[in-house]
């Protein structure tokens, strides 16, 4: 299954919600959580420079679990508040298609 | 927060930013390859794989470069911005904290800045202000310079009529030449009697400017001949204000000169060439205008040519015509040639440099001044600034909070200083004398609003670099190491502020010097024993139309006007003159005693005359030192009598008795009109007896020496065209005024009363110039001592407190208070004394550039220059006692504790 346009963002910010994560972990997540998703794993990062770009996540250099240099993303108040407004918009997009389609 | 957002702003260059994302996405790749081999792929197919699954690296790397690079360069410019704002914020708040310094600082910037504005305004009306005509640059005025052998005489004149019709015909190097004259012409409208500029023009001179009327037609070779019909152009405002700017004006009359004129054209607002001209007539040929050099030139440089070039080609061209016309041109050498501009402002040119000088020179010492009023800020907090840099400010953020706190100072004073100059500015117009050329246009406007904020940024950086650098030199230092208890730089600094005090000194002595000099000149002027001793009394000078052309109706006149004046109440006497007592003579070169043989030189310096009507010499107190004053019975029918002045006595008669003996009149007296009227020749060949001697009077005016004058009764020579009306009262005269006014208007209405005024406001109507000068000069150094008081305070305040803990322990071993004082006031008063010397060597040289400005006395006057050194010592001697008064209290436990 593909991403759709746009919804990169939506699932980085939902990754994050747990704590901190560089973008391998984040691109793990994603993909565990979704079952397995088709994606260039290398669009994350434009997403994540972007988003750090409008405030909606911080990054600090750290040590990954395997002990290398990695560079982590955490969530701010303004990437919680955008991870909030982003799920209820989607979930009504989700429910106005839903309705759509089944309509006889 | 802040640890988060500092970790993040390490990166300091672009390409630092191209590594960090290279480094990112590295990271995921091999962590990628990783798991790829952990899950049993070789290292070939994980790396393939890691490719295929990251998808296009190039792609990827340049799309995050962008961002982040963006991001990065964004932050930067918040950064620097926000470091700005911490640098005022800082700099204000400790400038608050030290509000005295802040205050006087402040205050110091203020008055100079003031100070230079206002001399600003002055300079950019008067001398920087082009001529609102097209190509302003290429207009010069032309005129004829003779020899230098005649002394008194005059090395440069006007040209007659034809010189400059000759002129025009031959000259290559100017592409238009024109010859006019300025007089104020008599007009007279329903609201009364009044005087206007105007111009007498040949038919060329609109063409020097090119401008046309934009109504009607200029003026035609028809209108320039004697006897024509009397036309007039009229300028744009007087057509606006009398016809409404009605075109039909054209055709209609205007009386002038108490004649009708036909309106034939009128130009476009904006042009008054010369001086404010509101009508123009033709300048027709007669033999006041033909004979006579009396008539200006003004001329346009052709395509080209300068004004070298143009003076080159004039002097031959004169030099001929005066070789052809030798009676008409007796001594004359050449021509000169000026910028129209430069010889308006010719006048008033070395005094507003002086202006300008005296005003760079405060600038400078206000400079001086802060810089040192930092510099001893930036010693004291030497310690606050070793921590700041031991806890990670960078050397450029140390410099620029310096520069910060000195350009705050600076615009501050800035504001103020203009806000200042424009407060009084209109006192200052005020002041300035109405000759002024475009006294009008001073004005505190946009573009010295620009000026002052120049000057307050250039103040600010160059007062504040010297400081900045050097904190940054003693945070080089880190002199923490003194440990938090030590004054840091203990040596080296006392002779640096004795230098600024010497410097400081030395500048305010240049201004002192100037200001006391001129100062004192200008005493001079105002003490100058005039010879009149009455300056209470009212003039008023009368222009008679040329309808009074004989001596009875013109005597008449007169005689009902001082009868009139006589019957105005709180009028105590009242006689006629010529001229107001002051106020000029008429030369009559062919005077002589009889059976005396003139003196060879006479001719140089030929007597004058001034007829007075009886009780002249009473009213306006002049001594008469021998003989009688004139009586009603020295009337028309009366032999012909005179009253010499001492000067003409003693020429003419040595030490006898001049009373009774008699004066030839030879030649006809010049009598000169403004106007187009013909000179008149009368009294000629009438021996005068003479009957008294009056003491000498500055009758040429209170600065010039006074003429060989005689006086005869106004009623045996009559100024046909004009005379004075001269009262005392035993009230305020200015209440009089409008009496007269009336009284006058009653007599005939067509008279203008052009200047009524007390001698006392024409004495000072002459000294205005000068008085202007002086009082600015003499403020700027006023202003130039206090701020080298308040520098010379401060550095020796600072001086004291750093040196507190010498002077506890010198009067712990024994030291009487006294011992301290003396010990600080000889240190203060050696580098007093370095900075009054070099004031007074720099001022030895400079004065004379005040020669010009000055009225009997030397530039280089030994008791003024002495004077004003022993003031200045004075000064800073009392400014110094303040601060040596504490060292006093130098109690040796607290002095140490101190530190």
């Amino acid at each position: 299954m593909q991403v759709l346009p746009g919804t990169l963002e939506l699932l980085v910010l939902k990754a994050l919600i747990a704590g901190p994560k560089h973008g391998y972990s984040i691109m793990g997540w994603i993909q565990d959580s979704s079952g397995g998703l088709d994606l260039e794993e290398g669009a994350l990062y434009p997403a994540l420079h972007r988003m750090e770009e409008r405030g909606w996540v911080e990054a600090e250099w750290g040590r990954s679990e395997t002990n290398r240099r990695a560079k982590f993303y955490r969530l701010t108040a303004r990437g919680r508040r955008q991870l909030a407004a982003k799920t209820s918009e989607w979930q009504r997009h989700v429910e106005t298609i839903g309705r759509v389609l089944r309509a006889t | 927060m802040t640890r988060w957002r500092r970790t993040f702003r390490v990166p300091f260059r672009v390409s630092d930013i191209d590594h960090e994302v290279q480094d990112e996405l590295d990271f995921h790749i091999v962590e990628l390859i990783t798991r790829l081999r952990a899950e049993g792929m070789s290292p070939a197919e994980a790396e393939r794989e890691a490719t295929s699954r990251f998808g296009d690296l190039d792609r990827h790397r340049h799309r995050v470069r962008r961002i982040a690079r963006r991001r990065f360069r964004t932050h930067r410019a918040l950064d620097s911005l926000r470091g700005l704002g911490h640098d005022v914020r800082l700099a204000t708040r400790a400038l608050l904290r030290r509000r005295a310094f802040a205050g006087a600082t402040v205050l110091v910037l203020a008055i100079g800045i003031a100070a230079a504005t206002t001399v600003f305004s002055f300079t950019r009306a008067v001398l920087l202000r082009p001529l609102p005509y097209a190509e302003p640059d290429e207009l010069v005025r032309i005129e004829e310079t003779l020899t230098k052998d005649a002394p008194g005489a005059p090395l440069h004149r006007n040209l007659t009529r034809p010189d400059v019709e000759r002129l025009r015909q031959r000259t290559t190097r100017l592409s238009a030449v024109a010859a006019f004259m300025s007089p104020p012409i008599p007009y007279a409208d329903e609201s009364g009697a009044r005087r206007l500029p105007s111009g007498l023009v040949d038919r060329h001179l609109f063409a020097v400017f090119g401008v046309l009327p934009i109504v009607g037609r200029g003026f035609t070779e028809d209108d320039m001949q004697p006897g024509a019909e009397p036309v007039v152009i009229l300028g744009h405002r007087l057509w606006v204000e009398r016809f409404g700017a009605d075109p039909e004006a054209i055709g209609r009359t205007l009386d002038l000169n108490y004649e009708p004129h036909r309106i034939i054209g009128v130009m476009p607002a904006g042009f008054d060439f010369p001086h404010g001209a509101m009508l123009w007539r033709p300048l027709r040929p007669v033999t006041f205008t033909d004979r006579f050099h009396v008539v200006q030139a003004v001329g346009r440089l052709a395509p080209g040519a300068t004004i070298a070039g143009a003076r080159a080609e004039l002097t031959t061209l004169t030099r001929g015509w005066a070789a052809a016309e030798p009676e008409l041109h007796e001594g004359v050498t050449g021509a000169r040639v000026r910028g129209w501009q430069a010889q308006l402002v010719a006048d008033v040119r070395p005094a507003l440099l002086v202006l300008a000088g005296a005003v760079a020179l405060l600038m400078l010492l206000v400079c001086v001044n802060v810089a040192g009023l930092l510099t001893s800020r930036a010693l004291e907090r030497e310690r606050e600034v070793a921590l700041r840099r031991s806890l990670g400010a960078s050397p450029g953020r140390l410099f620029r909070t310096v520069l910060c706190e000195s350009l705050l100072l600076s615009l501050t004073g800035g504001c103020l200083g203009f806000l200042l100059s424009r407060a009084t500015l209109g006192w200052v117009v005020a002041l300035s004398p109405a000759d002024l050329p475009a006294r009008d246009l001073v004005a505190a406007d946009a573009r010295v609003a620009a000026f002052t904020g120049g000057l307050a940024l250039l103040i600010g950086v160059a007062a504040g670099l010297l400081p900045a650098f050097r904190s940054v030199g003693v945070a080089a230092q880190t002199a923490l190491k003194a440990g938090g208890t030590g004054t840091v730089s203990q040596g080296g600094s006392g002779a640096r502020g004795g230098a600024l005090i010497a410097i400081e000194v030395g500048m305010a002595t240049l201004l002192v010097v100037g200001g006391s000099l001129l100062l004192n000149s200008f005493t001079r002027m105002l003490r100058v024993d005039t010879g009149v001793e009455r300056d209470d009394v009212l003039t008023a000078s009368i222009t008679l139309p040329g309808t009074y052309e004989d001596d009875a109706s013109s005597f008449e006149f007169f005689e009902r006007l001082r009868r009139g004046a006589l019957a105005l109440p709180g009028v105590t006497d009242a006689v006629i003159s010529l001229f107001p007592p002051l106020s000029g003579s008429l030369p009559i070169p062919g005077v002589t005693p009889r059976g005396v043989e003139p003196a060879p030189g006479d001719a140089d310096d030929p007597v004058r005359i001034l007829s007075v009507s009886p009780g002249y010499f009473r009213m306006v107190g002049i001594p008469l030192a021998a003989g009688r004053a004139f009586r009603a019975s020295d009337d028309r029918d009366a032999p012909r009598v005179a009253i010499v002045s001492r000067t003409v006595a003693r020429r003419f008669w040595g030490d006898r008795d001049p009373v009774g003996r008699w004066l030839q009149v030879a030649g006809s007296v010049e009598q000169i009109s403004s106007d187009e009227d013909e000179p008149a020749a009368r009294h000629e060949g009438e021996p005068l007896e003479v009957v008294g001697v009056a003491e000498d009077v500055r009758q040429e005016g209170p600065l010039v020496d006074p003429p060989p004058l005689i006086y005869v009764p106004f009623v045996q020579y009559i100024g046909w065209f004009g005379g004075t009306l001269l009262l005392s009262t035993d009230g305020d005269p200015a209440t009089l005024i409008p009496q007269i006014r009336d009284l006058v208007r009653r007599l005939d209405p067509r008279i203008p009363l052009d200047d009524v005024a007390t001698i006392a406001e024409q004495i000072s109507g002459s000294v205005a110039q000068p008085r202007f000068f002086t009082v600015l000069v003499v403020s700027f150094a006023l202003l130039a001592s206090l701020v080298a008081v308040v520098g010379l305070y401060g550095i020796l305040a600072y001086d004291v407190r750093r040196r507190l803990v010498e002077l506890g322990i010198r009067a712990v071993l024994g030291a009487r208070p006294l011992d301290n004082v003396v010990l600080l006031l000889r240190r203060g008063a050696f580098y007093l004394s370095l900075g009054i010397a070099g004031g007074v060597l720099a001022a030895l040289p400079l004065t004379g550039l005040l020669e010009s400005l000055m009225y009997g006395i030397e530039p280089h006057d030994p008791a003024t220059i002495t004077a004003a050194g022993a003031l200045m010592l004075a000064i800073g001697v009392a400014a110094s006692l303040v601060p040596a008064a504490h060292a006093t209290r130098a109690d040796p436990a607290v002095a140490i504790r101190a530190d």
